[in-house]
């Protein structure tokens, strides 16, 4: 058990050396994390799109049905 | 990585899509069969996508669609079904505190702006959704009683009887009979699922209780 823990601290130790690498370290998965559920929960513009379309599709047919039959078709 | 996010709206837009293109080319074969049938002439493709024939059958099944949605959005505020994960649990009826809907001064940084406020933003945005399904539903039934009235009256004409007005349309049997086959359904439907989901688990959906969650328990979220 200490040698694990003693590998563990000198593979930290090696890494704070090196430098931080992306994403390798618990904080910084959090702060990822943390970001990409930001992210999500503003709207990407993928999910603006998603929206939108929904809607334009949905206002189109209902413009669609409403219209034609009025104008006696 | 991006199609993958939205994997869901997409596969239901095609196959909507894709369901409503066969609906036009069945439509078309059954109404230029009857064409024949009452020695007129038959249509094309164009013209009968725009005609009342094909939108009221469309109008009809939006409508009862949207109704199943904005009943359902609304009965899971005030009702409970124990057990289901369609529900919440019993004791948690009602529109819920502002500290768990985090809104106003429970809101987070990155809520919405319309939670945080107040006024007639913050009520409008509270029940966007349900308002949403709600007009959408008043609009296609509209559609539906618009395009079935011209419908019934070029009928009545072919049969040399009397043409009537959108209002007697509205309460006859016909548009009626049109309306209540489709919510009848879609009332069964949505009750199975509430009733059937108490028993019955699909592994990996969000739609179902976690496999092992006893029968009795409803879902953690809602």
């Amino acid at each position: 058990m200490r040698r694990v823990a003693s590998a563990a601290r000198g593979s930290a130790a090696l890494m704070r050396a090196r430098g931080p690498r992306r994403g390798s370290e618990p904080h910084l998965r959090d702060a990822e994390h943390a970001s990409s559920m930001r992210d999500d929960e503003r709207g990407t513009p993928g999910t603006r799109a998603v929206f939108a379309v929904c809607l334009t599709v949905i206002a189109i047919g209902l413009t669609i049905m409403i219209v034609l039959p009025l104008v006696g078709r | 990585m991006g199609m993958r996010r939205h994997g869901l709206s997409i596969a239901f837009g095609a196959i909507f899509l894709l369901a409503l293109l066969g609906q036009s080319f069945a439509g078309l074969a059954v109404f230029n069969d009857e064409q024949v049938a009452h020695g007129d002439a038959t249509v094309g493709y164009v013209d009968f996508i725009a005609s009342s024939s094909f939108l009221v059958d469309v109008a009809e099944n939006w409508q009862s669609e949207y109704l199943q949605f904005f009943l359902y959005i609304f009965a899971t505020i005030w009702l409970v079904q124990q057990g289901s994960p369609e529900s919440k649990k019993p004791g948690e009826e009602g529109i819920g505190t502002d500290e768990q809907q985090q809104v106003h001064e429970f809101a987070k940084a990155d809520s919405p702006q319309w939670a945080k406020v107040r006024g007639w933003r913050h009520v409008l945005f509270s029940n966007s959704l349900l308002l949403t399904m709600g007009v959408i539903f008043v609009l296609s039934w509209l559609a539906q009683s618009l395009a079935g009235v011209t419908v019934y009256n070029d009928e009545q004409l072919q049969h040399g009887e009397q043409t009537i007005g959108w209002l007697e349309y509205v309460a006859s049997a016909e548009f009626w009979n049109r309306t209540l086959q489709n919510w009848q359904s879609e009332f069964l439907a949505v009750g199975s699922m509430i009733a059937l989901s108490i028993y019955l688990r699909q592994r990996g959906s969000p739609e179902s209780k976690p496999v092992g969650t006893p029968h009795g328990t409803a879902a953690e979220s809602g």
